[in-house]
């Protein structure tokens, strides 16, 4: 080795290493100057007020909720397909997890709007949650799936070998080798939930800014800060810039702690 | 084999195949051609052969551990006591209780401590273990690791050595109290010291259970084994007592393999 070709090693590991800084920087930066300016309008428009906290409160419920409607479905779907369906359904239950996993959120609202929200009356927390679940319910579903697919062979076979009926394994060997990340997907897909708006378009009754929410309304941050934004009225921009910078501080939040409960180990 | 001993466990024209996923049978590799053998009550029968012969395939047939690997099949049956274990109205779950496997690579759930996994068979079942913490004891000194581990019971079964988490996997199997203990070289990473326990326990449990071990190491199926077979190409060439195959086997394949002629690889 000589001293040349050492000093070119440290200089294009440098190189790497500075380009990969600039291209996290570059992702970096949108989240951040996002948080910034939300923060810096709605201050310079006096958009802080006690009730946005009424609508963070009502959109942690929403979420709660629509985690409680998606996540034991899409669980057992995801549990289904990986253990126990015939090679032909699990083809087909994976195929409609993914078209609706992509499906635009919008859709979910008209649907449950179409069906169920005409028998839930004045309420609208509960389509709205519906909503959100069916939002939920396909992404768990594949996530549970291929985090199953992922367990070692050789684990089940261990249980498998002293004799344990198979959902017993499922239920207590392998879901419990991947539950941190089940936790993290879960929290992650709560975060995502949070942000949502389109879904509660349809299911929420009459869309209202973040001035006409009142407590107790369940109103959703997402979907006021759509609407406030859309006002022409200062300050009603100014409670939406402040709710933007609510949603995204949870939001960020909710995702950070997702990703370090995933990454735990078990 | 004692002539008088009872058949505890009778293979008959056991076929056992792999196909690749979504092929049909007819392409898959065979790994046992019709195997017919009597596992005597109550006795060790030592299970030798080159790496690829059908040993371990053999073992996974008998307590039904073998389906479980995606596109493997069998055919031909299995008797436990007389009753095909393959039969429309068992329970594999109830046959792989009754018949215990110790696995050939050492498989301590990762997630349960050393205590944990020695009561695991129980404890997953939902079963009650009246005097647990004696069974964990009674069990680790019986494979000869309780002294090693006594002090870290509560570590997991994976923190353990190698050669300690064979014997872990054995004591978690003997804990289940199997009528049948099918052992798939338990001593393959262990050393001189530790082996000398695990067969002196072979020893304690003869006239107790039956145990069929896998062994590439002849000498210790010479030491352990009442009847030896031999394996090969997924056959049985020869099933005699231990003395009559290591002394005057009938067959050239098994005479070369003894005399280390050919094939005689360690583990895989
Ligand atoms: N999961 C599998 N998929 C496909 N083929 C397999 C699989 N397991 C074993 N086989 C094949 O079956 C045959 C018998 O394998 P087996 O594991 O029973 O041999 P063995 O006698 O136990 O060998 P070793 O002494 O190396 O453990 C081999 O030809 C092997 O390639
Ligand atoms: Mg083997």
């Amino acid at each position: 080795m000589t001293h040349t070709s050492g000093t070119r090693r440290a200089r294009t590991d440098r190189l790497v290493s500075w380009a990969g800084a600039l291209a996290f920087a570059g992702l970096l930066a949108p989240v951040l100057g996002l948080v910034l300016w939300s923060l810096l309008e709605a201050l310079a428009l006096g958009g802080f007020e006690l009730r946005l906290f009424a609508a963070l409160v009502g959109s942690l419920e929403l979420c709660a909720l629509a985690l409680l409607f998606g996540l034991p479905t899409g669980l057992l779907a995801g549990l289904h397909v990986a253990e126990l369906a015939g090679p032909r359904v699990a083809r087909a239950v994976r195929m409609i997890a993914d078209v609706l996993a992509g499906a635009p959120p919008l859709l979910f609202g008209v649907l449950v709007h179409s069906t169920v929200a005409s028998f839930t009356g004045a309420s609208s927390l509960l389509p709205s949650a519906l909503a959100l679940g069916l939002f939920i319910a396909p992404a768990m579903a594949r996530a549970t799936e291929e985090l199953l697919s992922l367990v070692p062979e050789g684990l089940r076979e261990a249980a498998l070998g002293l004799g344990l009926a198979p959902w017993r394994v499922v239920l207590f060997v392998c879901l419990p080798s991947v539950r941190s990340s089940l936790g993290g997907v879960a929290l992650a897909l709560g975060a995502r939930a949070l942000g949502e708006a389109a879904p509660l378009l349809f299911t929420a009754g009459a869309v209202r800014g973040l001035g006409a929410a009142v407590f107790g309304d369940s109103p959703s941050l997402a979907l006021g800060l759509y609407a406030s934004m859309s006002s022409a009225d200062p300050a009603e921009q100014g409670k939406a810039w402040a709710a933007a910078f609510v949603l995204l501080v949870t939001v960020v939040a909710a995702s950070a702690l997702g990703r370090s409960v995933g990454e735990r180990r078990a | 084999m004692s002539a008088s001993a009872r058949a505890k466990v009778v293979v008959e024209d056991l076929r056992a195949w792999f196909a690749a996923p979504g092929r049909p049978a007819s392409e898959a590799t065979s790994a046992l051609s019709g195997v017919s053998m009597r596992f005597a009550e109550n006795e060790v029968t030592a299970l030798i052969g080159p790496s690829g012969s059908g040993k371990s395939t053999l073992l996974r047939c008998i307590n039904r551990m073998h389906e479980v690997t995606r596109g493997a099949g069998v055919g031909g049956s299995v008797r436990l006591d007389g009753v095909d274990v393959y039969g429309a109205k068992v329970d594999p779950v109830e046959v792989r209780r009754r018949i215990g496997l110790v696995f050939q690579r050492p498989n301590p759930l990762p997630m349960l401590s050393v205590r944990e996994n020695v009561l695991a068979g129980f404890r997953l079942a939902g079963e009650p273990v009246p005097q647990a913490e004696e069974l964990v004891e009674s069990m680790l000194r019986r494979v000869a690791l309780w002294d090693e581990v006594k002090d870290r019971l509560d570590r997991p079964g994976t923190s353990l050595s190698g050669g300690q988490q064979q014997r872990l996997c054995i004591a978690r199997c003997l804990a289940l109290r199997p009528e049948v203990m099918l052992m798939d070289e338990p001593c393959s990473a262990l050393d001189p010291v530790a082996t000398a326990r695990i067969e002196e326990l072979l020893n304690e449990l003869r006239s107790k259970i039956t145990i069929v071990v896998v062994t590439h190491n002849l000498q210790q199926a010479a030491r352990v084994a009442d009847s030896t077979a031999f394996l090969h190409q997924g056959e049985l060439i020869e099933h005699e007592p231990t003395s009559v195959v290591f002394t005057n086997p009938r067959d050239p394949r098994t005479e070369n393999y003894i005399t280390g002629r050919f094939g005689r690889t360690t583990g895989s």
